[in-house]
């Protein structure tokens, strides 16, 4: 009943520009979390109700929505949840004005990363062919408009070129670099490198973290974490991204 | 009649959104006070949970199958129904 209350809810606002009611909405949804937080149904209508009152002018709330976004991006979440987590950030990616906000974003960033990450080709794909991600793509280097498309809607366009131009690995060196450039003053760069790239991408290491903690000789079954997120390019660029960056600065 | 109520309330909602167009405006605010009136009565939800479990479920499942230009402009009785949710369903629904 909850669950379908909460969805019903979220259809007949998907599309309003406001929601009436929001401050109790929160309580409830909040209220829901603490009760009911590992129950993946709730959890998904969580994920997209709360992407949906997100205040994309606030960067406390793009702060916080960027944090549960992050952490239901991870590959031990069920998978009803990552598919609602990851069109909740490609929904949140529309809104998004990056240039003024990047370092309430850094979340983002990483959830954006951990999907493109994902095992399944689908929650990927998803992600990849989304018009969102037309903010997170180098327009210097990469083409969002096919000429062969350019009857069609702009966001259509977009989504189908995409697909004929990107792929996973070209779009997370893409984002980071998006974010590195979106990042104007000197703070915010430092900030974009020392929340971001540095901890998150070169000395976190989730996959081998994962295995110390010997799940083996428990009962229960344990997800694997992203084995993926763990791969030694993804360092390997994130510390070229820097190396570039200080080039640049020097 | 509640037992005719009960079925009136699902089977209504069936039809409700697939010709939402066609319907007169009266029937339809009939429709939606007689929901409000029965979901806002717990007893009611509580004798009759899978009614009340299939109507959102196929609520749901109707304004999902709706075209985008549809979404755009939902009837307001349908916003009003969101608000009767956050507002006093779903707090009736955690307080069990």
């Amino acid at each position: 009943m909850l669950e379908w209350s909460l969805k019903l809810v979220f259809r007949i606002n998907k599309h309003s520009a406001t929601l009436e009611h929001a401050a109790e909405l929160k309580g409830i949804l909040v209220d829901v979390m603490n009760r009911f937080a590992i129950n993946p149904h709730l959890t998904s209508v969580y994920l997209t109700l709360s992407t949906l009152m997100v205040s994309c002018e606030d960067q406390e709330s793009l702060r916080t929505i960027g944090k549960v976004l992050a952490r239901h991006a991870y590959a031990d979440q069920k998978e009803l949840v990552r598919v609602a987590n990851v069109k909740s950030v490609a929904r949140l990616l529309l809104r998004l004005d990056l240039e003024n906000n990047v370092c309430a974003c850094l979340d983002i960033f990483q959830a954006v990363v951990l999907i493109l990450n994902d095992e399944h080709p689908e929650i990927r794909s998803y992600l990849v062919q989304s018009a969102g991600v037309s903010k997170l793509i180098e327009k210097t280097k990469y083409s969002i408009e096919s000429p062969s498309l350019s009857g069609g809607s702009t966001e259509d366009a977009a989504a189908k070129a995409m697909v004929v131009d990107l792929n996973e690995p070209v779009l997370i060196e893409s984002a980071l670099h998006s974010a590195l450039a979106a990042a104007k003053a000197p703070e915010e760069k430092l900030s974009v490198i020392n929340d971001l790239l540095i901890p998150r991408l070169i000395l976190s290491n989730p996959y081998r973290e994962h295995h110390d903690k010997n799940y083996d000789e428990k009962i229960f079954f344990y997800e694997p974490i992203n084995k993926y997120y763990d791969l030694l390019w993804m360092k390997k660029m994130a510390f070229r991204l820097i190396k570039a960056e200080s080039q640049v600065s020097d | 009649m509640v037992e005719l109520t009960k079925i009136n309330l699902v089977l209504q909602s069936k039809n409700h959104f697939g010709d939402a167009q066609k319907k007169e405006d009266a029937n339809a605010t009939m429709f939606w006070t007689q929901i409000f009136a029965l979901l806002s009565n717990g007893s009611f939800i509580d004798n009759n949970i899978d009614y009340v479990f299939k109507f959102l479920k196929s609520l749901n499942s109707q304004i999902k199958k709706l075209k985008l230009k549809a979404m755009a402009s939902l009837p307001q009785e349908l916003k009003d129904f969101s608000s009767f949710i956050i507002t006093k369903l779903l707090p009736y629904l955690m307080k069990k």
